[in-house]
């Protein structure tokens, strides 16, 4: 009964963030247009209590063993009694942010919709943004605390280009330019009303590049464990696997926003080249958040470090 | 490379930096063009201040085992400048200070520093 009663409580302060996560948006919303009779608001709200309990019950799910066979193998992280809660945390945690972020999202989004009753929102966009600002959120404040007495430290250097090869900035680098290249395109051949998206698709790329570099550094420079060598490797591949995401999720993003901005150019341009552009960076954007979401996160990673390339008994 | 900062010696934590990271250059454990961590990294796994592996690192820089290469960060020189006689000597007056004012506070007598002393110019 001791055991189960915490737990228990975990559960359900679990359950009430993400119930206030998903409230949050839909209640802003209706605040901000003083609309709060005849739009079914029970129902509205029903639908909310049911997405918090489907989403608390994916975040609590423990990681599996496959998930945490499959981790310890993509980043070559030996598999220990000491460092195995370091991991089964990690992705426990990643994932019930994540579930917080796309509850959250799916939550704005209702917001926006009640405020403004005319907005078309692009689903995918918003229920990736939420999962990719859940993820950040759960990857930055991660850090050891640090106690009393002796502190100890490697002086090996922690980079970006530690953890990210030069192949995939480049990519995350081209498909920035790549974008932009396509407002400015739209910007110059459009009507007012492309002027004040391209300023705000430019504002957004911004927004968002700043958000995932500033993510990445806080990442490299959270404070690695004075710990024996499997869990400071253990903590090194949760480190790793956290920039590969955030870089992942800046890159489909940002292919997402050209896909976007290749579909105002095809539908809206009276040039021929111009709305071939645009189809063209449809396609070319759709396979871009494939290939960012299926490679980045797995592959293309610089080698290990002399110190994380350990063998443990 | 391990280095440590502990926060009940009588050295303040950039000193003790300062004198490691030295020791780790001078006995060949990093070798010349050998990368440092930032100064924010080093300083967020020890839980000190900035301002503390900043100042351990300028004091390096000043005594020619390092030097910051901008983006590049910073390094160890390959050939550490000799410093003039009355220099050195005076670094070492101050330096020997610190030995015996950490053995005073130890409650070391004088007998045991010097047997420490020779065993440490043995090695």
């Amino acid at each position: 009964m001791e055991e189960i009663r915490p737990r228990l409580v975990g559960r359900i302060r679990v359950l009430g963030a993400m119930v206030a996560a998903g409230l949050v948006g839909p209640l802003a919303g209706l605040a901000y247009s003083g609309q709060w009779r005849g739009r079914g608001l029970a129902g509205y709200l029903a639908y909310d209590a049911v997405l918090a309990v489907i989403a608390t019950a994916v975040a609590l799910r423990r990681p599996s063993r496959r998930e945490v066979g499959w981790f310890v193998t993509l980043h070559q992280v030996p598999l220990t009694k000491r460092n195995g809660a370091t991991i089964v945390d990690y992705l426990a945690r990643t994932r019930r942010w994540r579930a917080y972020g796309v509850v959250a999202s799916l939550g704005v989004g209702q917001g926006i919709v009640f405020a403004s009753p005319g907005t078309q929102l692009n689903g995918y966009v918003l229920l990736f943004a939420g999962w990719f600002v859940g993820g950040i959120l759960a990857e930055v404040p991660v850090g050891p605390r640090r106690a009393g007495g002796v502190r100890v430290a490697s002086l090996q250097p922690r980079t970006l280009s530690t953890y990210l090869s030069p192949g995939v900035a480049g990519w995350l680098v081209g498909w920035a330019v790549g974008t932009v290249g396509l407002l400015v395109v739209y910007g110059a051949t459009e009507s007012p009303l492309g002027t004040r998206r391209v300023v705000a698709g430019l504002a957004g790329l911004f927004a968002l590049t700043l958000l995932s570099v500033w993510s990445m550094l806080v990442i490299v420079r959270r404070p690695q464990p004075a710990a024996p060598p499997d869990v400071v490797a253990a903590d090194d591949a949760t480190r790793r696997a956290a920039i590969r995401r955030v870089a992942a999720g800046w890159g489909v993003l940002q292919c997402m926003a050209s896909v976007a901005v290749g579909q105002w150019l095809s539908i809206g341009s009276e040039s021929n080249l111009i709305a071939n552009i645009g189809v063209a960076a449809v396609y070319v954007g759709a396979v871009g958040v494939l290939a960012t979401w299926l490679v980045v996160p797995t592959r293309l990673s610089p080698p290990l470090t002399a110190p994380n390339r350990i063998a443990v008994p | 490379m391990i280095v440590a900062v502990d926060p009940e010696s009588t050295l303040p934590p950039y000193e003790q930096l300062r004198v490691q990271i030295a020791g780790l250059i001078g006995g060949g454990s990093l070798q010349p063009g050998a990368r440092l961590p930032a100064v924010r990294q080093l300083a967020a796994d020890l839980g000190v201040a900035p301002g503390t592996v900043g100042r351990a690192y300028r004091e390096l820089e000043d005594d020619g085992w390092i030097e910051g290469r901008g983006r590049h960060g910073t390094v160890v020189r390959p050939n550490r400048p000799t410093k003039p006689p009355e220099q050195r000597q005076r670094r070492l007056r101050a330096e020997t200070e610190i030995l015996v004012s950490t053995a005073r506070s130890l409650g070391a007598s004088d007998a045991e520093v010097l047997e420490a002393l020779r065993a440490a110019l043995g090695r």
